[in-house]
């Protein structure tokens, strides 16, 4: 479990907090997606999380340990995928050879499955792939690596329009009940089946903090024609097959999926908390 | 123990590259060192006014000090090997994602301080004291495909570091460690120019230190003024290698402009 206690945090050299006096609780099952404009703290609060970064104040708490110690037992369990990141120029079999051996719960089929996923071999030189692959490689490291906590930065960046399926696919593979897994992302379709948790950052304040299920509970996301726009829309954006609409869903009324991009303006326009 | 030593293969294979290059280099510049003795530096006419040049003497005398030269040319070029690889060797961490990778690995910060201590104690020897080896060897097999006697310049170049007296060889190596142990702290309290401004460092608060010693009273030292110097270097050592440690435990992804803290 991840514990963020009235945390607070600058850069060195900047005036404004990034966080101040934030709290955040996360559990194991899930897959959270962190939403938010840019500059609201999304990658930070994963480096905070990952213990890349130290809090002025507050703590982030790991199953009770504080992340910054950076502790053995904290870091075997934690994979973060960062939004760039270097490989060095060698074969993925050494790549694996070299790392795969700190992590104690590392699967060679999983790694392999995953890469069958992305339609890569594992006889891959990783010096010659382009930035697309070698998101792919790292990501099938970071799932083979069967950490309890995997963080994701966006994940879906650099990948091509059939490598986003297969992210899914993959990431859906290989989920676990004692695994989290927390994406920070701007590609809100691109993770939308996945996500069973939707964290939604603002400066310094937690905008929404529930998840999918409740949000479906709550909300019907639908099209309407002006005509039938009726008194439960909390908010309506003009489109191609009519007003995208946010209403208020009534007892016994059906579920929609959640439509996360209207979800994520109307919460940052206060019009849905 | 086994991460250890799984952290040490990775520092290995990850840093092949500049360690074959730094190796190259250095081989290189001691060729170019006995290159120069030879054709340059110490001449075969040298020293002829008293003999007749072609003498075995006199070539024998002329081999020496050209080995002689390159030996102590070569002991200065390997310590600036040393303090170069010590002030470089967190350097590929000053990327952000190279930086992410380091202090991501399920090890403790002492593992991988140790782990990058270890490897820039061999990458150093490599690089700075086998390559002589591999220079000389080079420079005797030509000495003897040119007639000329065989003498090893490897005497000349360890030499540079052993004295006479114990004490006396403490003090000075242990002010080399020290001077080495400030480079390395200065890699990693630096986020860039690290060997410029850590020199700078050295040369205003070395000198610095040397006036305030000289102007101490001789009585003050209670005769043993090697001893203390000794001891003052040794704690230096120690003070330095335990403040850079300190300083890579509380680096973080991003830190101020020009220091890492």
């Amino acid at each position: 479990m991840i514990e963020v206690k009235d945390l607070k945090f600058k850069y060195p050299c900047q005036k404004e907090w990034v966080f101040d006096g934030f709290n955040l609780q996360m559990e194991e099952n899930r897959i959270y997606g962190l939403l938010g404009k840019n500059g609201t703290g999304k990658s930070t609060l994963l480096y905070l999380i990952s213990g890349l970064l130290r809090p002025a104040a507050g703590s982030v708490l790991s199953d009770g340990i504080e992340t910054f110690s950076r502790n053995v037992e904290v870091l075997q369990e934690v994979y973060l995928v960062p939004e760039e990141f270097d490989f060095p120029s060698i074969s993925l079999e050494k790549y694996v050879k070299l790392h795969a051996p700190f992590y104690p719960r590392f699967s060679r089929e999983t790694l392999e499955s995953c890469l069958k996923d992305f339609e890569l071999t594992p006889d891959i030189h990783l010096g010659a792939l382009s930035m697309g692959q070698k998101k792919k490689v790292l990501m099938s490291f970071a799932l083979a690596s069967n950490t309890r906590l995997l963080l994701m930065d966006e994940p879906t960046n650099g990948l091509d329009i059939p490598s986003k399926s297969q992210f899914r696919k993959a990431v859906a593979n290989n989920m676990s009940e004692d695994r989290m897994i927390v994406i920070s992302t701007h590609q809100v379709h691109d993770v939308e089946s996945l996500l069973d948790h939707i964290i939604m950052l603002s400066q310094r304040e937690l905008l929404l903090n529930a998840s999918i299920q409740d949000i479906m509970d709550r909300y019907i996301f639908e099209y309407r024609q002006p005509s039938e726009m009726g008194d439960n829309v909390l908010y309506a954006e003009p489109s191609l097959q009519g007003n995208a609409v946010i209403a208020k869903r009534s007892e016994g009324e059906k579920e929609t999926q959640v439509n996360l991009e209207l979800l994520f303006n109307a919460v940052t326009k206060g019009l849905v908390k | 123990m086994k991460r250890l030593g799984y952290l040490l293969k990775l520092d290995f294979h990850e840093n092949l590259k500049a360690f074959i290059w730094t190796s190259v280099t250095m081989l290189l510049v001691y060729l170019f060192f006995f290159w120069w003795a030879h054709i340059i530096g110490i001449p075969l006419e040298y020293y002829s006014l008293s003999k007749e040049l072609y003498s075995p003497e006199h070539i024998e005398m002329v081999t020496n000090a050209q080995c002689g030269s390159v030996g102590r040319f070569g002991s200065v070029a390997m310590y600036f090997c040393f303090i170069v690889i010590a002030s470089q060797l967190y350097g590929k961490e000053q990327k952000k994602q190279n930086r992410t990778a380091l202090l991501m690995l399920p090890a403790t910060n002492l593992e991988k301080f140790l782990a990058r201590w270890l490897y820039m104690i061999g990458f150093s020897v490599v690089a700075g004291i086998l390559t002589f080896i591999v220079a000389d060897v080079l420079h005797m097999i030509w000495l003897s495909s040119a007639g000329r006697p065989i003498i090893a310049a490897s005497k000349y170049f360890f030499d540079t570091w052993s004295e006479d007296k114990v004490l006396r060889g403490v003090s000075v190596n242990s002010f080399f460690i020290l001077i080495h142990s400030v480079y390395l702290f200065g890699g990693i309290y630096l986020r860039k120019h690290h060997f410029a401004i850590t020199s700078l460092f050295l040369v205003i608060f070395g000198s610095l230190f040397v006036k305030i010693i000289n102007s101490l009273e001789p009585h003050l030292f209670l005769g043993h003024r090697s001893y203390v110097l000794c001891i003052l270097h040794i704690c230096g050592i120690i003070l330095f290698t335990w403040l850079s440690y300190k300083v890579f435990c509380r680096w973080q992804l991003t830190d101020r402009k020009n220091a890492n803290l």
